[in-house]
């Protein structure tokens, strides 16, 4: 048709005003892109309809009438084009999410594939980060988190940071009113819940009522502390949302009522939630009270003034300590302070190194799953190269094949998205489940589902699938593609085909890194498993009594409770020996000192000595099944014995004497405490867990039940200890209801939780090492079964001519291999050269075990081998005259 | 005439994969030989057959989709003091399907004398 840009401009006739408005109003019904042109048609009819009737002579009113029927017609003809253009000039969104899903169920397979791809990149992703964002990334919530810090005691000759401060450094800080605006200590104490179902230990926080301002705490109910409650010496709590729940059963009107701690009877004033995490591991607060902080240290937390810029505040702490030192020489630990930001990430050390594992890991994965979504787009673009070249040719717009394209790829990206987020959900439940405490306790934000990660990792699968099909789209619906030649197309089908490879060298690199890092995690907690931890846990049972000391005020009290507390244990059935000990593994008490010398020779270097110490009772080791290597173990007269003595560690007595004799030997940990006599060697115990690197020096003391603190009881079942649980619980009860008990449990699983943190990563880099390899999988079949199809014609030509079955096969078979070889040999590179970033959570296992990359080759061969069989079997069973004819 | 294609290409939508000719049925006929009598617009065709404005202006379409019938706006400046019309003529193949249809259909003839001629007339 011939448009004529000819304009009629006003209506000459305005008596046809009204027929012409049903025109206009019709023609809101026609196609926007014929509305102009069957306006300008119907106008140009009535108007000429109206002329010629009126110059015929007829009535005005007949001639309106028929004018009016006739404008009226223009309805079927407005509805006939609507609905004859409507499916190809206006396409409606759902239209082209229609014809998405249609496309997407056509290819069953890859769509599926595509589909899984991207929710277990986007799942595994979202999940990991969120845990990485809660335990290191994310800043405290706390208001202003950017100037707060903890201030922390720092040892700078072993090189020790604790927690507490001694009071007087304590306050000296607290006068530095250039540096900090304002100092809130805290402190921690256990305190006996009582009254409740079950009496509970539960750590308490004891804070300055400034402190839960200065943190912008916020309660569920009743209020915070208030400085008349320090006056007056209150008795009052607040409690937080979990133990309510749990212990005082969520009872809505709980402020007001007493609850019992320590024999106290505490009004409670408050209940924080959940989120309000501070100081970390606490489950109920009590007011700090300026006698509490007189005695005993405690831990503070300062507000940085305006002036100081939180970067340089540990410059500045530093440069007045240093005068301070300077000016009044003082013995560690001096007026040496660190701060710890809270703005910035606060898991420890070691709980970061086993989430910034998971993290590369899960990067790795995500990089994979794009890697694999791209090179499935190109290869389905390519495939559908004909399609695209006859819907173009029979008039499809360009813009209209790229929309429906870019439609696919959304639907797709969008039902893999869901399902990612699902993924993502369930997955986060399963892991926290599996955190140890230790990271999960450091948190002062709970663990959510992370929206911002969420968004990333959604934005970067889109993106993916957009880049990846609309590149293809606008190459292949551009005008003139042809019909014919099945690599048709504009980009050289070379450089095509090494896109795909690099994209599967890379997947294959990416997984085989992964794999090594999860062989070597395995391999390494395979050994772990095999550690002799040098005593019979499958035997034995602890349970530590906690005597609320206002029940028990004096010794003598609590010596009794325990002697009696002993010889039930000794009475119960399927007992063969009880035994008792302060602070035995895998939770061994600590000692600090600063020089480790043996008498007679130059001490060791000074440094950091943290030894564990373990009081052992009599029949401590025979009741443990530690063989005495040298000398003997503890006799009754050994208790409170001049001569110190103590039954050490053959790692201790290898330190201090080397290979000689140390029966009869001193020690001492530094100058200035008692030299203590060795009467024995003990066979080695680890006494922190099979992985005891850090603490494999340890000595044993001789115990009492007069000694201070509260020991545990060591039972030695004949069967099973598990089934002694219930029955000591009976005594305990029995003895008093009141006394809480910790840690019953049999030591093999006391010793397993040890290993949680390892088997933690371990689990997760095992899935992830399974995913990325099974991605990689798909990449390469993929890849090869695109290639297969593309060549069908080439190998039946080469059947025809005679090329035999297993030529073809392994002809397809080498190419996959190659560009696996090629992958695994970068990824083993690189594994190797990124090897040190693990080796902190390797136990006996060398970042460049070759059994491991031995191990990880040849399972990438099989996968790949399997992967690409498939398709080789194909192609080796192409018929030749269908080849020939194909495409 | 050529006679329907069927094209069947696999992943084709049936929504594009459209190429059919209209069928000749009686009011088609009737159009197509008013056109070729030189009845040349919409109002002037329906004038002339007696049909409806909501039957002739679909045929009109469908024919001109089939390329059966082509249009063209008058030019400005033949149309004084009014605004241009839409003409419509036949083509070859248009005309070749115009006397199908009066073979088929020979009353046609009757019901559609040329414009010129003011009268009804054979073709």
């Amino acid at each position: 048709m011939d448009p004529n840009p000819g304009s009629f401009g006003q209506p000459r006739r305005p008596e046809a005003s009204a027929a012409r408005r049903i025109i206009g109003l019709v023609s809101t019904l026609v196609p926007e892109l014929d509305r102009d042109d069957w306006r300008r048609e119907w106008d140009a009819e009535i108007l000429h309809d109206l002329a010629r009737r009126l110059a015929l002579g007829e009535n005005r009113a007949a001639a309106h009438r028929a004018l009016w029927r006739r404008a009226l017609a223009s309805l079927p003809d407005a509805l006939w084009l609507r609905r004859r253009r409507a499916p190809q000039e206006t396409p409606t969104m759902r239209q082209d999410i229609r014809f998405a899903f249609r496309a997407a169920v056509r290819r069953p397979g890859a769509s599926l594939v595509l589909i899984l791809t991207l929710a277990l990149g986007i799942g595994a992703t979202t999940s990991i980060f969120s845990v990485v964002d809660a335990v290191m990334l994310r800043p405290a919530p706390f208001p202003d988190a950017g100037r707060l810090a903890e201030l922390l005691t720092h040892f700078r000759t072993v090189g020790f940071v604790s927690q507490s401060l001694d009071p007087e450094v304590a306050r000296f800080w607290g006068q530095q009113e250039q540096l900090f605006d304002r100092v809130e200590p805290y402190t921690f104490e256990t305190v006996h819940l009582t009254g409740t179902v079950v009496p509970r230990r539960v750590l308490s926080g004891l804070v300055s009522p400034g402190l839960l301002s200065l943190l912008g705490a916020k309660p569920l109910q009743g209020r915070l502390f208030t400085d008349d409650d320090v006056r007056d010496g209150a008795e009052v709590a607040l409690i937080g949302e979990d133990l309510w729940r749990s212990a005082l059963g969520g009872s809505p009107d709980v402020v007001g009522t007493g609850v019992r701690l320590d024999d106290r009877l505490v009004t409670v004033v408050g209940v924080l939630p959940r989120t309000f995490r501070f100081p970390a591991g606490t489950e109920l607060l009590q007011p700090l009270r300026p006698d509490d902080v007189a005695d005993g240290s405690y831990s503070a937390v300062v507000h940085l003034a305006s002036t100081v810029a939180p970067s340089l505040a540990q410059s500045e702490v530093d440069a007045i300590a240093e005068r301070m030192n300077g000016e009044q020489p003082r013995d560690e630990p001096g007026w040496n302070v660190k701060l710890r930001l809270l703005g910035s990430g606060n898991a420890p050390g070691n709980a970061k190194s086993g989430v910034w594992t998971l993290a590369g890991a899960v990067l790795c994965v995500l990089l994979i799953a794009c890697a694999n979504a791209a090179n499935l787009l190109m290869v389905q673009a390519t495939g559908r190269r004909r399609e695209m070249a006859i819907k173009a040719a029979l008039g499809a717009r360009r813009s209209r094949l790229i929309r429906q394209l870019l439609t696919e790829s959304l639907v797709l990206t969008g039902i893999a998205g869901t399902l990612g987020v699902l993924l993502a959900w369930w997955s986060l439940q399963g892991i926290v489940g599996l955190m140890p405490r230790e990271m999960t306790l450091v948190t002062y934000t709970s663990i959510a589902l992370d929206g911002r990660v969420l968004l990333f990792a959604l934005l970067l699968t889109g993106l993916t699938g957009l880049t990846f099909s609309i590149g293809p789209a606008i190459r292949y619906s551009r005008q003139g593609t042809r019909l014919a030649g099945p690599e048709g197309g504009t980009m050289a089908p070379r450089a095509r085909r090494d896109a795909r490879n690099v994209l599967v060298v890379v997947e294959f690199a990416l997984s085989t890194m992964l794999l090594v890092g999860a062989g070597l995690l395995i391999n390494s907690f395979a050994r772990l498993a095999r550690v002799d931890v040098g005593v019979e846990v499958d035997r034995l049972l602890s349970v530590h009594p906690l005597l609320p000391p206002q029940r028990y005020p004096d010794a003598a009290r609590a010596r009794a409770v325990n002697e009696q507390f002993l010889e039930r244990l000794r009475a119960l059935p399927g007992v063969e020996a009880v035994t008792y000990s302060h602070g035995p593994p895998p939770h061994p008490s600590i000692v600090f000192g600063t020089v480790l010398e043996a008498e007679g020779q130059p001490p060791l270097p000074p440094g950091r000595v943290v030894i564990p110490v373990m009081s052992a009772d009599t029949n401590y080791f025979s009741t443990l099944g530690i063989p005495i290597r040298l000398g003997r173990g503890f006799a009754t007269t050994d208790v409170g014995a001049e001569s110190n003595p103590v039954v050490i560690d053959p790692d201790l007595a290898e330190r201090l004497w080397g290979s000689a004799n140390p029966v009869g030997q001193r020690f001492r940990l530094d100058p200035e405490s008692e030299w203590r006599t060795v009467i024995g060697v003990a066979d080695d115990v680890k006494l922190i867990g099979p992985d005891d690197r850090s603490m494999n020096l340890g000595y044993y003391v001789p115990g009492s039940l007069d000694s201070r603190g509260a020991p545990t009881f060591i039972l030695r079942a004949k069967g099973d200890p598990a089934s002694l649980l219930a029955p000591v619980r009976q005594v305990a009860r029995e003895l008093d209801p009141d006394i809480p008990l910790e840690n019953l449990s049999t030591w093999k699983a006391m010793f397993a939780e040890t290993t949680l943190r390892p088997r933690f990563v371990l689990t997760l880099m095992s899935v992830l090492a399974g995913v990325a390899l099974l991605l990689a999988a798909v990449g390469i079949y993929g890849v090869m079964a695109y290639v297969v199809s593309m060549r069908t014609q080439e190998i039946g030509v080469r059947m025809a001519l005679g090329a035999r079955v297993g030529e073809i096969r392994w002809g397809v078979l080498r190419d996959a291999f190659v560009l696996v070889g090629l992958g695994a040999a970068i990824g083993l590179m690189a594994s190797v050269a990124l090897g040190g970033w693990l080796r902190s959570q390797l136990f006996g296992v060398m970042p460049g075990d070759p059994l491991t990359l031995a191990a990880v080759t040849a399972s990438l061969a099989v996968v790949a081998g399997i992967a690409a069989y498939i398709p080789a079997r194909r192609a080796s069973r192409v018929s030749p005259m269908r080849a020939l004819r194909y495409e | 005439v050529s006679p329907p294609v069927l094209v069947w290409v696999p992943y084709i939508d049936i929504e594009l994969a459209v190429s059919r000719q209209p069928r000749l049925t009686y009011p088609t006929g009737i159009v197509l030989v008013a056109i070729v009598n030189n009845y040349r617009y919409g109002f002037d065709i329906i004038d002339a057959t007696g049909l409806g404005a909501g039957t002739v202006y679909p045929i009109l379409r469908r024919l001109e989709e089939a390329g059966l019938v082509r249009s063209a706006w008058e030019a400005a400046r033949t149309a004084v003091d009014r605004p241009p019309r839409r003409y419509y003529r036949v083509n070859a193949s248009g005309a070749a399907m115009a006397r199908d249809a009066l073979q088929r259909y020979p009353g046609i003839a009757g019901l559609v004398g040329d414009s010129r001629r003011g009268a009804p007339a054979p073709a």
